[in-house]
């Protein structure tokens, strides 16, 4: 039976060139990718090469004045991107991956963005993902619709009911000569995908595959649901098409909305407008007051006293600078919470939501994320403290550049190992294909009662 | 004709599931619109707030000196504009904010998309979503079985044996969904008119027009290929699953894989690269806090040679405010080199982009769209040329006054007055008028025009031999 | 008034119609029989000039058919096997549909006058065709056909699957229209409602006309055993 069943499916023309547009469309994709990644690496390398040349050409020209060194010194912090981030570019493409950043205030240094053409960021990226969550749904819509209608319309199907044993075997396994086809384009993506990109074979990698798996086996469950309604076959396809419409076009897009009007971010210009209070109205207030401030922070440097109210001087330039921060801090931790609360609220939605939840799972897998971004930016913080306490006390006390052991200012790097919590990934998935799996086969049975 | 148009509106009307499907779709639209327009309004009402907040500031800068003036800098607004709520185009990725200050051209941050979490391709739920995407999707709907269920129930037989010639009814039916989209459109663009009632001036008029044109173009081309694959062939499954490969491989594939293949054609550099080039260029000028090299020395001795005295102290004038302008100067050199360069490469990428609309009008309907609603990457360049220009009278200003007006070389102390501070002009943003630009999108038009034509002669040469029987 | 001379069409090298010479006058009824695929239809469509002949002659109204289709068709009613018309109209607004559609303008009287002397009553004439039966639709077809006042009535299997009360309504319709001066062609397998109807009756086999009969000269049983006679060999 399933020899026919293959040779059957296999000689119609949907089945033909829905399989040859998905393996070009995912090959195209992984390409993508490909130069994605190596577009990172170049960004990556091209860092590192050029800070140390940068350093070196700023102490030839100011190690004298060490304050004004450091006021030009800028060290990069590069975020590692993983070879899976290329099958799910995810944020990356906004947020970029690199940030240099001077002692000076940290605020406004650390919201650049990369240099694109913004037209591209509105397509978003042709990622693997992408085919995954778009492209496999519409084939298996395709590929099922008419599942039993088709033999209904053709009148195969009165002959199939006196003929097979079983209707739903029958139908079954009709459906799964389908999941096979899909899911054996599937792996062969998986697998050229791991070759060119050299992905690691690793927890990763195999979550990001099941979670596509079941992304796939959830449509089929919910398209053979829809055939288990037992309607004709434009209302299949338009019923599915609607659905796939609503599931991976307009939900996702009034969550976006409502999540942005949810926890809406003014803080994101009340931050730099106050970060500019902060420190430029302490250009003019008294230095000792700035200075109070500063030590009470840090009272390890206390010992370098007072500065003189008059004229200019790095102590006092440093302490006001860092002020500038401090002064932003709570804006800037109220926009970090909302932005973390707008993460969560998608998470929440996206449970119930399987495209959503999918593009989440394969984000976190590929260190793409939002929250991701999160994390670097909060490295980002840390390390510009632990940059600008090492560089203090030289600056206060005069060092000349010269002394400094430069060599250590190699770009930091920050790295983030999530550990892939499976059941958070696969649960949710799960649950929907055994509902809408259970659902099908109520039905079913339900109609062989009525005959 | 015309009673073929209304024979099928009459089909429209009257078939419960499409009235059903239509006030759903309706409701929906009217929902974006006001919700984009309330998002609109707050946007434009914060920034407005936040401009007035941040002149007032500087208004009431007491005393300062100027050069402390210029770096406590100030902030420009880009001011959405009624039309961006219909199409807003690259806001949502370059975000609305740039700081203004001595020394360096900053850039702008924090973009909408960099705060939000990647779970939609398709941005946010608002009209442009729904006029560029859905809509075409349910003219598909609607047109893919017009020609083929008359040929399937046979009266198509009967229509023609009334006389009604196949390309009569070939045209009819796609007028009659076309009609559909386009009281869609007009549903929308007379909405949001209305909401801005008060708002609505020559240019907006014109710009509203050109994108009603625009889509209207465009969905007759997606309409009229429906209608064209419904009627060669029998089978209006067919007709379905190739017309909904084209919206697919039109508005999603191909805009995602030109885009990245223009990128590789006309590469940028990162923002790192661009940094460090620029910082480079500038270093090789002279510097703003420190008199120390080449350029410096020779405009020393230069402004000297002109007042005649010996020393720097001895200067009538304040040497620092000529030295930073003169620094000044040669930074918006460095820019305009770095940031022309960017911009020659962002035109190439647009004409690249231009010239693909010969084989997907849908890009063309982008291009059109954003552009005509003044929100895409020309016009943000635009805005950023117009705050650069902004910037750099403003400077000039500070530096002016911290150069002549009373203070001495190296008296950093010294202070402007607040009448001053209050002279300084505001940034105000001029919108660029359609007609000054209209040419760069010219192309956009002629290329949905060009794909229109097609679609008619298609309709009247692929459906003249039309099969009856 | 409908005139074939050594007609011959073939679908990809298959003959469909050999060899056709067929006459029908003014005020007549032919009845074509023939099984299925015996080339009845595409005589019709090429009487409807839809279809061309591969070669031979097809007049209608002693005017070539391709030459002049546009102005025949204004003449000739066509009511294939299965009228399908608009469901979400009544049929009274069907028919306005289709007499504007080949610009006459009648007033909603004149169009229930066509639909009764049609035979549809009047209580039916507001209600959606999607509630019709089939004979109710035939009905509305040939009102379209004699709304236009059409001079030739070609019809395609129109006893099929109607109920005998139905058959015989229509029957009784056609004759009034022949007697009217209408050219009535009709393709049929129902051997006894074309022995009852036609004044002609031509056998098809194989698209060639191989027996032409008046209908007087022979019975109902006597015709069936020619028929099987003629499709056998």
């Amino acid at each position: 039976m399933y020899k026919y069943m293959f040779k059957q499916f296999l000689r119609t023309n949907t089945c033909k060139l829905g399989l040859f547009l998905v393996l070009i469309l995912g090959v195209i994709s992984i390409s993508i990718g490909k130069q994605f990644l190596k577009g990172q690496e170049r960004i990556g390398s091209h860092v590192t090469e050029k800070q140390l040349e940068h350093i070196q050409r700023n102490v030839e020209l100011h190690s004298e004045d060490i304050g004004l060194l450091l006021y030009y010194l800028k060290f990069a912090v590069i975020s590692e991107v993983s070879p899976l981030a290329a099958l799910s570019i995810g944020q990356k493409d906004v947020n970029p991956s690199v940030q240099s950043v001077s002692i000076l205030t940290l605020e406004g240094q650390k919201y650049d963005s990369d240099l694109v053409n913004p037209t591209k960021l509105l397509f978003g990226n042709l990622d693997l993902s992408f085919i995954l969550l778009y492209v496999f749904p519409l084939l298996i819509i395709a590929f099922t619709f008419s599942l039993k209608s088709e033999e209904e319309e053709t009148g195969t199907w009165r002959l199939v009911r006196i003929m097979s044993k079983s209707r739903l075997q029958f139908l079954l396994a009709k459906l799964s000569v389908r999941v096979i086809l899909l899911l054996l384009a599937m792996c062969i993506l998986f697998v050229l995908a791991g070759l060119i990109l050299s992905i690691p074979f690793g927890m990763a990698f195999l979550a990001f595959f099941v979670t596509g798996l079941l992304y796939i086996l959830f449509w089929f469950s919910l398209s053979f649901w829809i055939i288990s309604l037992k309607r004709n076959s434009s209302f299949n396809a338009l019923a599915l098409l609607s659905i796939w419409l609503t599931l991976v076009v307009l939900l996702p897009a009034t969550i976006n909305n409502f999540v942005v009007t949810k926890y809406p971010v003014p803080e994101a210009f009340t931050t730099n407008i106050k970060q500019r209070d902060g420190y430029h109205q302490k250009w003019d207030t008294n230095k000792r007051e700035t200075m109070e401030k500063f030590y009470a922070r840090y009272p390890q440097f206390e010992s370098y006293g007072y500065p003189p109210e008059e004229g200019f001087n790095w102590l006092w330039y440093y302490a006001m600078q860092y002020l500038g921060d401090e002064e932003s801090s709570k804006e800037s931790e109220m926009m970090r919470t909302k932005i973390l609360q707008r993460e969560q609220m998608s998470r929440k939605w996206g449970q119930f939501i399987p495209s959503i939840h999918t593009q989440l799972a394969f984000n976190d897998l590929a260190n793409t994320s939002l929250s991701n971004h999160m994390y670097y930016l909060q490295y980002l913080n840390d390390f510009h403290e632990q940059t600008r306490l090492y560089f203090y006390p030289k600056i206060f006390s005069n060092v000349n550049g010269k002394e400094v052991d430069w060599s250590q200012f190699t770009p930091g790097y920050f790295s983030l190992s999530s550990k892939v919590n499976f059941r958070q990934i696969f649960l949710p998935l799960i649950i929907l294909i055994l509902i809408f799996f259970g659902l099908s086969l109520l039905n079913m049975r339900r109609e062989s009662r009525v005959y | 004709m015309w009673q073929i148009i209304k024979n099928e509106w009459l089909y429209l009307r009257r078939t419960r599931m499409l009235v059903g499907l239509s006030i759903g779709f309706v409701m929906v639209f009217l929902f974006s619109i006001i919700l984009g327009n309330y998002q609109n309004q707050k946007e434009l009402k914060a920034s407005e707030t936040a401009k007035k907040h941040l002149r007032e500031q500087w208004e009431s800068i007491e005393a300062m000196n100027p050069h402390s003036a210029a770096h406590y800098g100030t902030y420009v607004f880009k001011p959405s504009n009624l039309l961006s709520s219909l199409d807003e185009g690259v806001s949502s990725v370059t975000g609305n904010m740039l700081r203004v200050e001595g020394h360096v051209q900053n850039e702008m941050v924090h973009s909408e998309a960099s705060q939000m979490q990647a779970i939609s391709r398709f941005g946010k739920l608002k009209s442009s979503l729904l006029l560029k995407f859905i809509v075409p999707l349910l003219l598909i709907f609607l047109a893919f079985n017009a020609v083929s269920s008359e040929k399937q129930s046979g009266r198509l037989k009967l229509l023609v044996l009334q006389g009604a010639s196949p390309i009569r009814i070939v045209l009819a039916k796609t007028v009659a969904v076309w009609l559909y989209g386009v009281l869609l459109l007009a549903l929308v663009v007379a909405t949001y008119s209305l909401l801005n009632i008060q708002n609505l001036s020559g240019d907006t008029l014109f710009r509203s027009l050109m994108v009603f044109v625009s889509y209207a173009l465009y969905y007759f081309i997606i309409t009229g290929l429906t209608v064209f694959f419904s009627a060669r062939w029998q089978n209006s499954t067919v007709a379905l699953t190739s017309m909904l490969g084209i919206w697919m491989f039109w508005s999603v594939f191909l805009p995602s894989v030109l885009l990245s293949s223009v990128e590789k054609w006309h590469p940028l550099p990162s923002r790192n690269e661009f940094k460090a080039a620029m910082r480079e260029d500038r270093s090789k000028g002279i510097d703003g806090h420190n008199p120390a090299d080449e350029r410096g020395k020779e405009l020393e001795k230069e402004v000297m040679a002109e007042y005649g005295v010996d020393s720097l102290y001895k200067l009538p004038i304040n040497y620092d405010g000529i030295r930073m302008q003169a620094d000044e100067e040669y930074g918006n050199q460095v820019w305009d080199k770095h940031f022309g360069n960017m911009r020659t490469v962002f035109t190439q990428q647009k004409q690249s982009m231009q010239i693909a609309g010969l084989f997907n009008p849908f890009i063309s309907l982008q291009n059109a769209s954003m552009g005509f609603a003044a929100t895409d990457n020309m016009h943000h360049q635009e805005f950023l040329l117009q705050v650069e220009t902004y910037r750099r009278e403003f400077i000039k200003i500070l530096n002016d006054k911290h150069a002549y007006g009373g203070s001495k070389t190296g008296d950093w102390g010294w202070k402007a007055n607040n009448e001053f501070y209050k002279s300084v002009p505001d940034f105000d943003y001029q919108p660029t008028a359609l007609g000054a630009i209209f040419h760069h999108y010219l192309l956009d038009v002629g290329l949905l025009l060009l794909w229109f034509i097609l679609t008619l002669s298609l309709l009247f040469y692929g459906t003249r031999k039309m099969q009856l029987v | 008034m409908i005139n074939i001379q050594q007609a011959h069409k073939a679908f990809k090298g298959k003959p469909a119609v050999q060899n056709l010479t067929l006459q029908v006058e003014q005020g007549e009824i032919l009845g074509l029989l023939g099984a299925n695929g015996a080339g009845k239809s595409t005589t019709i469509n090429m009487l409807l000039g839809f279809l061309k002949p591969d070669s031979g002659t097809i007049s209608v109204l002693e005017k070539d058919i391709n030459q002049s289709s546009k102005e025949l068709r204004k003449h000739i009613g066509y009511i294939p096997e299965n009228v399908n018309l608009y469901p979400y109209l009544s049929g009274l607004e069907n028919l306005d549909y289709f007499c504007r559609l080949s610009g006459l303008k009648y007033t909603k009287s004149e169009l229930q006058e066509f639909l009764n002397i049609c035979g549809l009553p009047s209580e039916d004439h507001q209600q959606k065709v999607a509630e019709y039966s089939k004979g109710m639709r035939q009905k509305v077809g040939i009102a379209i056909a004699y709304a236009k006042k059409a001079k030739v009535y070609l019809l395609d299997e129109p006893a099929s699957g109607l109920d005998p009360r139905a058959s015989n309504e229509l029957s009784v319709l056609l004759k009034k229209l022949a007697s009217e001066g209408a050219t009535i062609l009709m393709a049929s397998h129902d051997i006894f409602r074309v022995r009852e109807v036609c004044h002609r009756i031509g056998i098809l086999r194989k698209g060639e006309l191989v027996k032409e009969l008046r209908s007087e000269e022979v019975s109902a049983n006597e015709l069936e055993k020619i028929y099987l006679e003629y499709i056998q060999n």
